[in-house]
């Protein structure tokens, strides 16, 4: 009887003879705010329970002795504790440690702009840039849409802050590009060599930048290739311009992919008036090929190469003679091979090494002169990069380089050349992820000149809020002279700039807002009149303000972005500190795109506005004091994607300068200063029409 | 002694089926937080109640399969984009330790692709050309498995029914799918009352905007 009803006892009521722990608490993350939904319970067991509104927590377990307690929520690291259940109640006050997202942490973004697909301080994606309307799918035009890049339609290269073209340049995976744009006829903006799809990362770089680049006094543009290729794939393009095609091939650890193009503006040049007069209508051959391989899980080399061969005539007027036709003609060659290597060594240390080559050779007849410019470019670089911490990290490295540069007019030869060596070391000090200070120095040496020199770098970051950061950078920017001033025995050194640039970010949803401020020392820049001496000097300042919107109006892209100039120098043959001709004092762009769903095309415009940039006139006697009419210019674009036989295609007509303005850059005076002649675009309306189609592509499965 | 041995295998079978029972009680209470969840705060204690049992249990793959499509559910309640991938992230985990604990199950490969279609949406442009396609795969064998599952129909068919024409989806590729979801759910029997049997209602929703004859709307 006793027993029976024991039984009963035990079956229906297991284990209430045990006694019962209570426990309860306060679950806060580091900066003290309470975290809600955290999972605490007794490892092992079903019992626990969620936290509350304030982060508290209470429940009863029938577990004894020693147990462990887990408490875990999303974004942070799992807590665990032994604890000792005894009968009562048991307080406990718990602090969980976020894991820090790469996406959370602030970086420095003070004088520079970056487009990548995947970090949160990015302003523009790759794909922004070819679909801007009037950058013709260039790199370098769609950078004079944001602000700090200065819109010169008659010069080639990239302008920035009142610096000339020599003072910007390209970096493709750690090395520098001696050639990154198509040799120029006069008064040609010419394209830069390479299309925009073979970035994954660009960064660009309107001052104070990494003491990991030098020899650039304004600004850097810094590319990172595409790693392995997603899948096999062929592709064709036809265009207004040209045609080309390409195959890329995807294994399990390689990916190689080779590329051939064609132009010949000559059939469009018959359907759309140029004010350039041409001889021979410029034809190019370009092929190019490309090889990624993973060497280990977590290694990949790559190598890409480029050889490009063009042709092309024109005639342009003398201002001294006007019955009189100059005629030139350039045929140019150009080689370029890049490769790259990144490895993570052992733990905390990763490795990256690049190496290229180039070499180009250009050969100008002018007027019956034969003038020839053969130049080779060897450079290697080593970064060695060392995690400090979490966030922290120290890195430093060094390059070499040798460049060796003939050139002659009509069989009179000069020889340069350059052995420059380079060594940097930088550290990022990560204070907390709202705060990182990034200090290092750069050591140059430059054969040519006999000289080195050493530059500091500094810059640092402030979290203001979740959405808005503020950041500062310092730096000195040494650069070797000219080519054409390196004259052995020159008594030459090296120019440079100093750099202060403040800045102010912030990136909500889908819209951010950027503003910063700078200003810029030039310093022994080169006079060659009368002497050729370090004598010229100068200054940049400004601000640079960029918004963009992608949230307020649906399916709508846009961006403004307003800069202001004020700048002079004395250097080269200047008569006296002025503004320069390459230097605008207000710039406004604003970039517009919009998708509408029913005819599955999108469509933009980009409407550019500047103030009138210097030019020499003989008969004033203040040097550079006179100033071009204002720049205008509206350029529209038009796509259409659909699908042919299964195949992704993309339409693509543009319009530049659709209203056919007749910008004016400035003059050229005759000698006597009686006569003038307006520098003018090589074309006033310019059309493009393309067609890209990709064949079979095959995604490749892991 | 017979009576105590009688009561001594009761006592035992009575531990044994109170364990199972646990599990399955548990398991229930979950399921009915999950069913009945309002806000966000629901699901997340749905969540931890699934992890926990997870933890617990060790080897059974069910609740980690819920575990990680309460967080796949969590990525479209929340603002932060870093938030949404913590959650993505978590899910995957969860997904992966299910499928090695019960390899080959369709509704565990079912689950990974929804986690992923879950984060590609965190980032669309970049993401989307290559786990589109992960996803898909992932769909794929889950029909292979089991090709009366109604949920891999149901999530392409969802998935196509929002991608624009042109990137290879629209109406005509994604309503026969729908509507095979929505044939399958009509004859699908779970193996138990905790095994998944979700989808059924949101698979009809959207097979009915088929039929619509108005211009189809796009979700952001």
């Amino acid at each position: 009887m006793n027993l029976k009803k024991a039984a009963i006892f035990c079956f229906l009521f297991p284990f209430t003879i045990l006694a019962q722990t209570t426990i309860s608490g306060v679950v806060k993350n580091n900066n003290g705010e309470a975290i809600v939904g955290a999972n605490v319970y007794i490892k092992g067991t079903y019992d626990g329970i969620s936290t509350d509104a304030e982060g508290a927590f209470s429940f009863s377990t029938n577990e004894k002795d020693e147990k462990t307690i887990v408490v875990s929520f999303v974004g942070h690291t799992t807590y665990e504790e032994l604890i000792n259940l005894k009968e009562g109640t048991l307080q406990l006050a718990i602090k969980l440690e976020s894991t820090i997202q790469e996406l959370d942490v602030v970086t420095i973004s003070a004088g520079s702009i970056e487009a990548s697909d995947e970090k949160k301080s990015v302003i523009l994606r790759p794909l922004d840039i070819v679909t801007t309307a009037g950058a013709s799918g260039d790199i370098y035009g769609a950078l004079q849409t944001l602000p700090g890049a200065q819109i010169v339609g008659n010069e080639t290269g990239l302008f920035v802050r009142g610096g000339d073209a020599s003072e910007s340049k390209t970096i493709i995976d750690g090395t520098v590009v001696r050639h990154p744009f198509y040799s120029k006829e006069p008064d040609i903006n010419q394209r830069g060599r390479f299309s925009p799809f073979l970035f994954k990362g660009t960064v660009f770089s309107t001052g104070g930048y990494s003491a990991e680049f030098g020899q650039a006094m304004s600004s850097a543009l810094i590319l990172e290739s595409q790693d392995l290729a997603d899948a096999t794939s062929t592709n064709i393009s036809l265009m207004s311009v040209g045609c080309g095609a390409g195959h890329e091939h995807r294994w399990k650890n390689t990916s190689f992919g080779f590329n051939a193009f064609y132009a010949n503006l000559g059939p469009y040049f018959s359907i759309s008036k140029q004010n350039t007069e041409w001889i021979d209508n410029p034809v190019s051959m370009d092929g190019s090929f490309i090889l990624r391989q993973k060497t280990s899980k977590t290694g990949l080399f790559k190598i890409y190469g480029n050889f490009d061969k063009s042709h092309s005539a024109l005639y342009y007027p003398d201002i001294n003679n006007l019955s009189f036709k100059n005629k030139f003609e350039l045929d140019n060659q150009n080689l370029y091979v890049n490769a790259s290597f990144k490895e993570i060594l052992i733990k905390k240390w990763s490795l990256q090494s690049g190496m290229s080559f180039s070499k180009n050779v250009d050969k100008i007849n002018l007027n019956e002169n034969d003038i020839r410019d053969n130049d080779e470019y060897s450079q290697v670089k080593i970064k060695l990069t060392r995690q400090l911490g979490k966030l922290s990290k120290i890195r430093f490295g060094g390059e070499a380089g040798i460049l060796n540069d003939k050139e002659s007019y009509n069989n009179y030869e000069r020889i340069l050349e350059e052995n420059y060596t380079s060594g940097f070391s930088e550290v990022d000090v990560y204070l907390s992820s709202k705060l990182v200070v990034r200090a290092g120095g750069r050591f140059e040496n430059s054969s040519a000149l006999k000289k080195s020199n050493i530059a500091p770098r500094t810059s640092l970051a402030l979290q203001t809020s979740p959405s808005s950061q503020l950041s500062f950078a310092y730096g000195k920017f040494y650069q070797t002279p000219e080519d054409r001033f390196l004259k052995p025995n020159s008594s030459l050194g090296f120019e440079n700039a100093t750099h202060y640039i403040l800045n102010y970010q912030t990136i909500k949803d889908k819209r951010s807002f950027r503003f910063e401020t700078y200003y810029k020392k030039y310093n022994n820049l080169v006079k060659y009149k009368p002497d050729t001496l370090n004598s010229g000097s100068g200054f940049a300042k400004g601000i640079d303000i960029f918004w963009r919107d992608k949230k307020t109006f649906k399916y709508v892209d846009y961006w403004l972005s307003y800069s202001y100039l004020d700048t002079k120098r004395d250097y080269r043959n200047y008569e006296k500190p002025a503004m320069p001709t390459f230097a605008m004092n207000h710039t406004f762009t604003t970039v517009f795109k919009q998708y509408i769903a029913k005819i599955n095309c999108s469509y933009g415009f980009t409407y550019a506005f500047a103030t009138g940039r210097s030019y020499y006139n003989p008969n004033n006697p203040d040097f550079l004091s006179d100033r071009a009419p204002n720049y205008h210019n509206l350029s529209i674009n038009f796509s259409y994607l659909t699908m042919i036989k299964g195949n992704f295609t993309v339409f693509v007509l543009s319009c530049g300068n659709a209203l056919g303005i007749n910008n004016i850059y400035g003059y050229y005076y005759s000698d006597d200063g009686s006569v003038r002649r307006p520098i003018i675009a090589t074309e006033g309306r310019s059309f493009f029409l393309g067609m890209f189609m990709s064949i079979g592509r095959d995604e490749f499965e892991k | 002694m017979k009576k105590l041995i009688v009561l001594t295998l009761c006592f035992f079978v009575g531990i044994v089926y109170g364990q199972e029972s646990k599990f399955i009680e548990a398991m229930r209470d979950a399921l009915q937080k999950l069913d009945s969840s309002k806000t966000q705060q629901d699901i997340q204690n749905a969540s931890n109640l699934f992890e926990r049992i997870a933890i617990a249990e060790g080897n059974n793959w069910l609740p980690y399969y819920y575990a990680a499509y309460c967080n796949a559910v969590m990525t479209f309640q929340v603002e932060k984009k870093s938030a949404k991938d913590d959650l993505c992230d978590k899910s995957l985990m969860y997904i992966i330790k299910a499928d090695s604990l019960n390899a080959n199950n369709s509704e565990i490969y079912t689950m990974h692709g929804f986690a992923l279609q879950a984060k590609m949406i965190v980032n669309p442009m970049a993401r989307g050309r290559t786990l589109g396609p992960e996803s898909g795969r992932y769909f794929n064998k889950a029909i292979e498995l089991n090709p009366e599952n109604p949920r891999p129909y149901y999530l392409t068919g969802q998935s196509l029914f929002y991608t624009p024409k042109q990137f290879g989806g629209g109406k005509e590729i994604a309503c026969p799918l729908l509507e095979k979801a929505v044939q399958k759910y009509e004859n699908f029997i779970p193996e138990s009352n905790i095994h998944p049997n979700w989808g059924k209602e949101r698979a009809a929703e959207i097979f009915i905007k088929c039929s619509e004859k108005i211009e189809e709307t796009k979700e952001e």
